[in-house]
């Protein structure tokens, strides 16, 4: 085994062991168990409130995002299937779906155009000061990592400001200065490369 | 080729899927994807196999620590323990469980079946909405009953309203996120008012209930100016759960 297999191993490892935890609460929960919910709620939303924050851009609207997905898991714990998918993946997935009913909802998309500065930068001349990079950077100790940094930038940009900020693709064209045609194409190249990539 | 039959097209449930995962099927588009998803398990499975291959974007996103009224609230919707505030309105509530159905009329009749074991139980609620401010800070609490459709709101803090203005009640979709009116309402402490039947169909379908300030009447969108606004909230008795 490699150095950089055995770091991952053990990185693994670890993610592993804190998956079964919150597999577990999810399972009390189930059951009802108010303090499994607490516990969960200590452990993970920090990390829930920062994507909701990402995608909305408001701290009112994340509060209200993070409440409503906590009490969809209250709900629908029972729903989760660890063989479907890690508990992280499915909370984190639950969030982001009521965040993008809730851009919508709250017709904050527009608003939100003029107000995110870090994503004005991401198609400058150059992406040192971009937050793409850094994210990027950390990030290419993963599969996922490696397989975006293989994309053409304006592919591998359209698909992190969409998933990442929560860009629609009209958004995407205005912010590029291009049809949104050609965002529509950017994100189908861009994705059925990363799939080829991460081997689907 | 046919609805169904076209979306067995592997290629095209994949670019559904991940279009669906990365936030860019919107609106009607994405309702109707979460329909097919409904009865299509492989396209169930592509979007969960999207959904893991990028979460781990979210790997080294940064924590945001939640304000401590949303716990809060959670806590309370789910019936738990929750902050003093919170445990004073689940008391008030309670009490209206018992008293806002049918108002004094009721009042008097429940003191006198008080007194005899056999008699039933009075209309309980079916739901409520504590509605609180741009503080945070509760303000009016709805409840509803499905016995005559009644709302009650009580306003613990009246908002500031000009002569010219009037307050309007709206339900907020939990499926489209669409907002429909049900009607003005007075700036008095505590209101009661008969819903139509399509208007309890919104309170069912409602996540949120806010209250505007409207200088017209009849008004087929809130205005900017929302001064309550809270979870709508299914309770069977105390144990809590949303609508």
């Amino acid at each position: 085994m490699t150095g950089g297999e055995v770091i991952e191993h053990q990185y693994t490892e670890k993610a592993r062991a804190e998956a079964d935890q919150l597999d577990h609460l999810l399972a009390r929960i189930t059951l009802k168990d108010q303090k499994a919910l607490q516990q969960l709620y200590q452990k993970v939303s920090g990390k829930l409130n920062g994507i909701a924050m990402k995608l909305l851009n408001d701290a009112d609207l994340s509060n209200d995002v993070l409440q409503e997905t906590f009490l969809q898991i209250w709900n629908n714990a029972g729903e989760y299937r660890r063989d479907q998918g890690e508990p992280m993946t499915w909370m984190a997935s639950l969030l982001r779906y009521r965040a993008l009913d809730k851009l919508r909802a709250e017709n904050r998309e527009q608003k939100r155009r003029n107000q995110y500065e870090e994503v004005q930068t991401l198609f400058g001349e150059t992406s040192a000061g971009s937050p793409m990079a850094g994210l990027l950077q950390q990030d290419t100790d993963t599969k996922l990592g490696r397989c975006l940094e293989t994309l053409d930038a304006l592919n591998r940009n359209a698909i992190l400001m969409a998933y990442y900020y929560g860009y629609s693709r009209e958004d995407i064209a205005i912010h590029v200065e291009q049809p949104v045609n050609t965002v529509k194409s950017w994100l189908k190249r861009g994705l059925t490369r990363l799939a080829q990539c991460l081997g689907h | 080729m046919s609805g169904p039959l076209r979306y067995q097209n592997p290629e095209l449930q994949d670019l559904l899927a991940s279009n669906y995962v990365m936030g860019t099927l919107r609106g009607r588009a994405r309702q109707r994807m979460e329909t097919l998803m409904q009865d299509n398990r492989t396209l169930r499975e592509r979007v969960q196999q999207w959904e893991a291959k990028l979460q781990p974007l979210h790997q080294n996103t940064p924590d945001v620590a939640p304000r401590k009224s949303t716990w809060d609230s959670i806590a309370s919707a789910i019936g738990g323990a929750a902050d003093p505030m919170l445990a004073t309105l689940k008391k008030k509530l309670n009490f209206y469980k018992y008293f806002s159905g049918f108002a004094l009329s009721c009042a008097l009749v429940l003191a006198v079946l008080v007194l005899q074991p056999t008699s039933p139980q009075p209309a309980a609620i079916n739901y409520v909405a504590v509605m609180k401010d741009e503080a945070e800070r509760p303000t009016m609490v709805v409840t509803l009953t499905k016995t005559g459709r009644l709302l009650a709101l009580d306003m613990l803090e009246k908002p500031q309203v000009e002569q010219h203005q009037n307050l309007q009640l709206w339900a907020v979709s939990k499926v489209d996120g669409s907002i429909s009116s049900l009607g003005a309402i007075q700036v008095e402490k505590h209101i009661e008012k008969a819903l139509t039947k399509p208007q309890w169909g919104l309170i069912a379908d409602a996540e949120y209930l806010l209250v505007s300030v409207e200088t017209a009447a009849g008004v087929a969108q809130p205005s900017a100016r929302v001064v309550a606004k809270g979870l709508c909230v299914k309770v069977e008795g105390w144990q809590a759960k949303t609508g």
